[in-house]
């Protein structure tokens, strides 16, 4: 049976602690010239929030969603996921942790162009190896919740852009994961679609108790958001639910 | 999953996987068609040296090789051929006279090999009648006549019908000669072997070199090459006192020519094929560079390294496999009427012929050469795969996501 880090240690942490980051540091060396993209952030959010992480361009976003959801190592601090701390986790442990725990919705989508909007949502559970009849459940009831049955068999080149990221929110969505990390989901979209999204991430958010926390600087967006963290120079300097 | 994401993912260009498709058919009937064409050069040459120059077997007294002396003979040489002629797979038996000598015109002479031959039994043999172009071939009724070939008959300047002269060593070290008149001029696909001999009949060779009943030499044709080396050992079981050979000793440079025909063949192929990795590796390249963020996006949402390496090599192989069939077709029509119709080289010169090949090459190849291709084209994919597939996997997720 394969070793689950996350299993191992659940049970010595609190069951409804999903990130827990903790001194975040990332300095990225421009030029020899050390650059603090992020510099000492701490973020603890629980099963079932709705967070939106705000702040200007460059402020630390983006970078601090990387590192809670693994696709960058933090210079110092530390990013426990269900109590795992996903530091001492090897690349290819991290990418098998992304796969079973963690959901992402990129700024620009990021479908595969080749696959059809229903190919694309199934793709995670594909990968997870679950069976084709749970798969099919899933991605039928996510085609439901997400408004797009009629565009199941539709390539991304044949849906707009809204329609894209909602693809992207039910693939994200597809295999239950503990969170979802959304990177800026409607800085593409206009505001019929960047309500209709945010529509449906709060609709899966309140039946599925999936946690989000997306990055924005849209203020859409930040007035549907339960609690907002405002980065500001890669520091925490708000933290406010509303 | 994988295959139809690699699938999809070579059908994103048609344009672009139509080439490569394309590379690999062209380069996969080069090859074969280029195997093809060697290994029909080859077989015929070999068929033509067999059944026109050395035969399957052939008899000497055991020093006549190293000095083609005229005493250096088998003697009782017609009760030999009629017991040759009944061992299992004969199909029949020429004696010949063979001693080196000279030709001579009123204007001027050249040296070659006399042969003296029973005309019947050698042609039977050799098909060496089949081969005079102009005159005829010999007949009872007119004795001492000669077969020469044409570059002889130009460097003595003499026509059909003219007269020459023999020369050669007697048995005694006397000088032997005899007058003859050339009733054909005669010419094989070995032209080099053509003008260093000349036919004359057995009888009459006998006649000038003062011999009985004996010979130089005794051709064997067999009904088919794989009874050469039985009927071989047999001969030297029951003959001790005679040099048997068979035709890869007769002629090794066959030997040479085969065993180095797979060592031609993998250069060559390799040339090809190296050609075609470039071209490959170049492709695969671009398609996974192109699609950074892509890939990105994939590692990001869970693809481990496994997958991608997996789909990038997957993409190389269908791209490749796909101009499998293409090329195989093209190289089945080309070499099935190459077969059929063979290649004829003669618009090139006479340079296959002065080579001792046939013009004509007919095309033929061995499954296992298919193979061979076949193999090398999988492995080349593969081969092609691996630095674009590593290329793939050094990507970092957070940082190919945002290109």
């Amino acid at each position: 049976m394969k070793h689950d880090p996350a299993r191992h240690t659940a049970q010595t942490h609190d069951p409804n602690v999903v990130i827990d980051a903790h001194e975040l540091v990332k300095t990225y060396d421009a030029d020899k010239i050390p650059v603090h993209a992020v510099n000492g952030v701490h973020l603890h959010i629980e099963r079932g929030e709705f967070v939106a992480l705000r702040g200007p361009s460059g402020s630390g976003k983006t970078t601090v969603l990387n590192m809670i959801g693994g696709l960058d190592r933090p210079t110092s601090g530390h990013v426990s996921v269900n109590g795992v701390d996903i530091g001492k986790l090897t690349d290819n442990q991290l990418i098998d942790f992304r796969l079973r725990h963690i959901g992402f919705v990129f700024q620009s989508y990021n479908l595969i162009p080749v696959f059809t909007a229903r190919e694309n949502i199934e793709f995670t559970m594909l990968l997870q190896g679950r069976p084709r009849t749970e798969i099919d459940a899933r991605v039928d009831e996510l085609l439901r919740e997400t408004g797009l049955t009629d565009k199941a068999d539709k390539r991304p080149n044949e849906l707009s852009g809204g329609q894209q990221q909602r693809v992207a929110v039910a693939r994200a969505l597809a295999p239950k994961p503990q969170f979802v990390l959304a990177d800026e989901p409607t800085a593409n979209l206009d505001s019929v679609a960047a309500f209709k999204l945010l529509d449906t991430m709060a609709k899966l958010n309140a039946e599925e108790h999936i946690t989000f926390l997306f990055s924005t600087h849209d203020q859409r967006v930040i007035e549907r958001a339960r609690r907002v963290i405002t980065l500001e120079d890669g520091k925490v300097v708000d933290d406010k639910v509303q | 999953m994988l295959m139809r994401l690699a699938w999809r993912n070579v059908w994103r260009h048609p344009g672009r996987s139509g080439i490569i498709i394309g590379a690999v058919a062209i380069g996969l009937f080069a090859s074969l068609f280029l195997m093809a064409f060697y290994q029909g050069m080859i077989e015929q040459r070999i068929d033509s040296v067999v059944r026109h120059e050395t035969s399957h077997i052939q008899l000497h007294h055991p020093d006549y090789i190293a000095d083609q002396d005229i005493n250096f003979r088998i003697a009782d040489a017609d009760s030999l051929v009629r017991a040759l002629a009944e061992l299992p797979h004969v199909v029949s038996v020429a004696p010949r006279v063979g001693v080196p000598g000279m030709i001579q015109s009123p204007t001027s002479s050249t040296g070659l090999r006399i042969n003296g031959v029973d005309p019947e039994l050698e042609d039977n043999t050799t098909g060496l009648k089949g081969f005079v172009k102009e005159g005829e071939w010999f007949s009872p009724e007119r004795r001492h006549g000669i077969l020469i070939s044409a570059k002889v008959a130009r460097q003595l300047n003499v026509q059909l019908r003219g007269k020459v002269v023999l020369m050669a060593q007697g048995p005694s070290g006397e000088i032997a000669s005899g007058a003859f008149r050339v009733i054909g001029i005669y010419g094989t696909i070995n032209g080099p072997r053509d003008d260093a001999n000349a036919y004359i009949t057995r009888e009459d060779a006998a006649e000038m070199l003062g011999l009985g009943d004996e010979v130089h030499e005794v051709a064997i044709l067999l009904d088919h090459s794989d009874a050469v080396d039985a009927t071989v050992a047999q001969l030297r079981t029951t003959m001790p006192g005679v040099l048997v050979r068979g035709w890869t000793e007769l002629s090794p440079e066959m030997q040479i020519l085969i065993g180095t025909f797979d060592q031609m063949m993998f250069i060559m192929l390799g040339i090809i094929f190296i050609a075609l990795a470039f071209g490959l590796v170049n492709t695969m390249l671009m398609a996974v560079l192109e699609r950074t963020r892509e890939i990105g996006m994939l590692m990001a949402v869970g693809m481990g390294r496994a997958r991608i390496f997996g789909m990038v090599v997957l993409e190389t192989m269908l791209v490749v496999l796909a101009g499998v069939p293409v090329g195989g077709a093209l190289s089945a029509a080309a070499i099935g009427w190459g077969a059929a119709k063979g290649i004829n080289l003669t618009a090139w010169g006479e340079t296959a012929t002065q080579f001792g090949y046939d013009p004509n090459v007919i095309l033929a190849i061995k499954p296992y050469h298919v193979g061979v291709v076949l193999a090398m084209v999988v492995a080349i994919s593969l081969l092609s795969a691996i630095y674009p597939a590593i290329k793939a996997l050094k990507l970092n997720a957070a940082e190919a996501i945002r290109k």
